[in-house]
């Protein structure tokens, strides 16, 4: 069990390295706030400062304040109508924002039309102007600024920066969408914009393709160095893009913080059900096998969940805020802080496994528990070894359900009222794919 | 974009510039239909209410125009099938063949059938040679005649609409009948014609409109057989100005009911947008049968362009030589160079070009400002504008060209009036009005198609909206506003139902000029100049036809 926690950690660790990696690889002007993680960065260069923004009755963001120090990468995740789409629009220019300024280098910038603001934008599905060649695209920024002087030798540097520099001569419609992609941005960055906007830069690429494009991308704006927002619905893609991630949702700013922060400790119910999979399970805080210091001190809580033959099983949480004994609670598990284990021991819950999803790497179980209610459950071999024989169970064969000792806590969240039964396990059965959402347009 | 107070100001400008030049001038007609201020009676009103020639033009109108869109469709969704479904040698070139009535000038249309079928006609005269008969074996006269010139030059629209219908429609739907076991009559029935739906119903409407406002086919063949058209110029020409005011009001009222009545039918549509593939062609295999089709298509396509020969071969006949023969004795261009050596011949040429390139000029920019502002704005603002540029086409000539000489026959311009009747002001507007909806609806639709992210772009590369608008729209919608400008430019040059009522000698158009010929039996220069409308036509078609294709 502790190898497998160990080596849990150890990919952490590994994706740490990764990100600082990246960072050296790009240019010496990427301050030191840019890999500072969550905290804010000491001097911010672009400021997003109380910006509201309705249309007609919809309240589309809702007192929105972020920083970004110069040269880091911001990714700004959320659902569909989350308002992260508006809000780069309110950078751009297109929109003007109710409320709030939006400073780059302490200049208000709000007011002024997007022609003057001097941000560069890659649009989600490119916009590139059809009737010009791609060296055309390239220059239109820097003929419209009139920074015509060495135009040529300008256009050609940005088209290596994004490695097609044989391909000036052609038309846009003569080359694929992930040399679309490349124009697109190198036309952003032609006129040496100050901030970079992406728009879902990279939604409109075959999967295949993605995972390449991405890290081309990141590669080039690392080396510009340019401070830059990102857009994006993809986790994965915010997560190894941005340097710091910023969760919005209903038009607030729910979290900010780096990838691991964001994963490792939500603040909040919707980013812990959000990143990552997520199950939902009801319980009460437990008065009986709470250690005393644990209950009210806000950090950790025992969630009773159910009782198997007069045993109350109880796991512990993480809990957010003070909790009265025998308060509903909701926890939210992730499949990878939850294990199969052969017995009741340690606080397990019986069940029988109703799915099993084969990703490759990893199995997920849907094991259902007894109140019927379902949990998402990474499976391992390692998880079902202790029965002797090293292999994965089958569908509806009966296991148990045990937190991983050492592994992310389940997170704890005072319920709603009145969604729940009186006593026992008042299980809820809402498993949440959120990566697989649709993109807003 | 969020408009600006700047952008609000010129849409608001343009709203008015549009309101003085489409409604106004209807508003005054019916003011003044109505006594005008100070002497507020129903007389004239009354006076169309009592007389029976009215009622009766009225009905022939209608009963014209309904009948003009069956025969249309009969003629155009079944050539629709065979061009699209069927494929034979000839297929390309013959589908586009067969839409090219639709270049030629409602006037010019009709004085080749006139050489073609009428009484001294080609086919009439064959006719009355191998039969050996005394007469002429029909008359090309009364409503048959009307139909017949209606049903050649508007079955267009029902072949365009259904062959592009047809285009789109999804394969896998059709697939979907058979395997669900419906036979080839049931699938036609049950699943091709409603999806053709939508398509017939909007070329019913623009048959409808179209022949409810033809004023050449009726004033040529059908003199005494008066339609409303016909019926508003003679008013005004025997000087009873109120009563062509009435007329006017009552046929466009006519009109835009006929227009709420179709637009209502369109509106219960479940629009689907098809995603799949059309259905292939099928290959005719039988070599008879291919043959078969090849030779009904080809004498189809010659008997589309018989018309158009006519002309020409008419054009090359001098004045009172052909008499009797079946062949015309004598051929030479004796009539062109009398045309291109007198310049008083040459002026109606000269006065029907500028007043087209200033008419269409005018439209394409006012159109192309209104479709903008109009995108932009949206709600309320969008749809006045949208609808403004859109009136003209849903109201007939005569009765715009009855209100615009109702409009500038006054002096008053703190209210908008001026006395530009009989001046040349007059018929350049009037065509302008008449090309509004034209280039208004190109430039809507291409500026529609545009990602508005283009203009995004460009702005957030620091171009500002006039650099943004010349280098990045203005280049994309160009193939759009480009079709709309030789489509307004074959409507402005053959015009001749405002030109009868709005022209002064001196700014007489060329189809004032064909008449003229036409009623001194001077058939030869009558065909030159059919023949010369017809090539700048067929230029601006091509025009026309390659904005199309590079949409």
């Amino acid at each position: 069990m502790d190898e497998h926690l160990g080596s849990h950690r150890a990919r952490a660790g590994i994706e740490a390295v990764t990100k600082a990696a990246d960072t050296a690889a790009g240019d010496d002007t990427t301050g030191e706030g840019a890999v500072d993680g969550g905290t804010s960065p000491q001097s911010a260069y672009l400021e997003l400062r109380h910006l509201d923004k309705s249309f007609g009755d919809v309240h589309v963001l809702r007192d929105l304040s972020l920083e970004l120090a110069e040269g880091e990468i911001l990714a700004l995740v959320g659902l569909s109508g989350s308002g992260k789409t508006t809000a780069l629009r309110l950078l751009a220019g297109f929109e003007r924002p109710d409320r709030g300024e939006i400073l780059v280098d302490g200049d208000d910038v709000a007011s002024l039309e997007p022609a003057r603001r001097g941000f560069g934008m890659v649009f989600q599905h490119y916009a590139l102007f059809p009737h010009m060649t791609v060296f055309d695209n390239v220059a239109f920024g820097l003929q419209a600024q009139s920074k015509t002087v060495g135009l040529a030798e300008r256009v050609a540097t940005m088209l290596e920066l994004v490695d097609l520099q044989d391909f000036g001569d052609r038309k846009v419609s003569e080359i694929s969408g992930g040399q679309q992609q490349r124009v697109a941005l190198a036309r952003a960055l032609a006129p040496e914009p100050r901030v970079l906007l992406l728009d879902e830069p990279l939604s409109n690429l075959d999967p295949s393709l993605r995972e390449r494009t991405r890290r081309e991308l990141k590669a080039a704006v690392r080396k510009v160095g340019i401070t830059t927002v990102l857009v994006t619905h993809e986790q994965e893609e915010a997560f190894h893009v941005g340097d710091r991630v910023a969760v919005l949702n209903d038009g607030r700013l729910e979290q900010i913080g780096t990838a691991s922060e964001l994963y490792r400790t939500p603040t909040s119910r919707f980013v812990a059900s959000f990143i990552g999979r997520a199950s939902r399970l009801r319980g009460f805080t437990d008065e009986a096998s709470t250690p005393r210091r644990g209950l009210n001190d806000g950090h950790e809580a025992w969630v009773a969940l159910g009782q198997v033959q007069d045993i109350a099983v109880c796991w512990a949480g993480v809990s957010l805020q003070p909790m009265a004994e025998g308060e509903r609670v909701e926890l939210i598990v992730k499949p990878e802080s939850l294990r199969l284990a052969s017995s009741e021991t340690g606080g397990a819950l019986p069940g029988r496994v109703v799915e099993l999803r084969f990703t490759g790497p990893l199995t997920y179980g849907v094991i259902r528990l007894m109140g019927g209610e379902e949990v998402e459950v990474l499976v391992d071999d390692d998880s079902a070894s202790k029965k002797g024989a090293s292999r994965v169970p089958k569908v509806h064969e009966d296991v148990f359900v045990a937190p991983r000792e050492g592994g992310l806590k389940p997170r704890v969240f005072p319920l709603e009222d009145g969604v729940s039964r009186e006593g026992g396990v008042s299980g809820d059965t809402s498993r949440k794919d959120v990566s697989r959402e649709e993109v807003d347009e | 974009m969020k408009p600006t107070l700047q952008s609000r100001r010129l849409a608001y400008g343009i709203a008015l510039g549009l309101v003085w030049l489409v409604t106004y001038p209807l508003l005054l007609t019916l003011l003044e239909a109505l006594g005008g201020a100070g002497a507020w009676t129903l007389e004239h009103f009354a006076e169309f209410a009592r007389r029976g020639d009215e009622w009766r033009a009225l009905w022939r109108s209608l009963w014209i125009s309904t009948a003009s869109v069956v025969l249309a469709g009969l003629v155009g969704v079944p050539l629709a099938f065979v061009f699209e479904r069927t494929e034979f040698p000839g297929r390309r070139v013959l589908g586009a063949l067969v839409a090219l009535p639709v270049a030629l000038p409602p006037l010019v249309g009709v004085i080749a059938f006139l050489f073609l079928y009428g009484e001294s006609g080609f086919v009439s005269r064959l006719v009355q040679t191998v039969l050996g008969l005394d007469q002429p074996p029909w008359r090309l006269h009364g409503p048959g005649a009307i139909l017949l010139v209606h049903t050649y030059s508007m079955y267009v629209y029902f072949y365009l609409f259904a062959r592009a219908a047809l285009a789109r429609l999804d394969g896998s739907m059709l697939e979907a009948a058979a395997v669900l076991g419906a036979g080839r009559w049931r699938t036609l029935w049950k699943v091709t014609l409603p999806q053709l739906r939508p398509a017939l119903l909007g070329a019913a409407l623009l048959t409808f409109m179209t022949s409810l406002g033809s004023f050449s086919a009726p004033y040529i063949f059908a003199g005494g057989y008066r339609v409303m058209t016909t019926q508003i110029v003679a008013s005004r020409v025997n000087g009873q100005y109120a009563l062509a005011q009435v007329e006017a009001i009552v046929l466009a009222l006519m009109a835009l009911g006929a227009l709420w009545m179709i637009r209502r039918m369109q509106s219960d549509e479940t629009v689907t947008s098809a995603h799949g593939v059309a259905p292939s062609r099928q290959r005719i295999v039988s070599p008879l049968a291919r043959w078969g089709f090849a030779v009904i298509g080809w004498s189809l396509a010659g008997f589309m362009l018989l018309p158009h020969a006519t002309l020409l071969l008419i054009s090359l006949v001098p004045h009172s030589t052909w008499t009797v023969e079946l062949w015309p004795p004598v051929l030479n261009f004796s009539n062109y160079h009398e045309l291109l050596s007198e310049p008083e011949r040459l002026r109606p040429m000269l006065n029907s070009l500028w007043m087209a390139v200033v008419a269409t000029g005018g439209a394409v920019v006012l159109g192309l400002l209104a479709a903008r502002q109009s995108l932009r704005h949206g709600g309320r603002m969008g749809a006045a504008l949208e609808g403004l540029v859109a009136l003209p086409w849903a109201i007939p000539g005569t009765v715009f060209a009855i209100a615009l000489g109702t409009a500038f026959s006054v002096h008053a311009p703190y209210i908008g009036r001026f006395v530009w009747i009989g001046t040349p002001i007059i018929l350049p507007l009037a065509y302008l009005v008449r090309c509004l909806p034209i280039t208004g609806r190109a430039a809507l639709a291409g500026l529609r198609q545009l990602d508005p992210a283009l203009e995004e772009a460009a702005h957030s590369l620091g171009a500002g909206p006039m650099r943004a608008f010349r280098r990045v729209t203005l280049p994309l919608v160009r193939p759009a506003v480009v079709a709309g400008l030789g489509l307004a430019f074959i409507t402005a040059l053959g015009d001749f139902v405002t030109s009868i009522v709005l022209y002064t000698y001196e700014t007489r158009p060329i189809s004032i000029e064909i008449q003229s010929a036409l009623r001194v039996q001077e058939f030869g220069v009558a065909a030159v100049y059919g023949v010369l409308l017809m090539i700048l036509s067929a230029a601006a078609f091509l025009v026309w036809g390659r904005g199309e294709a590079g949409r």
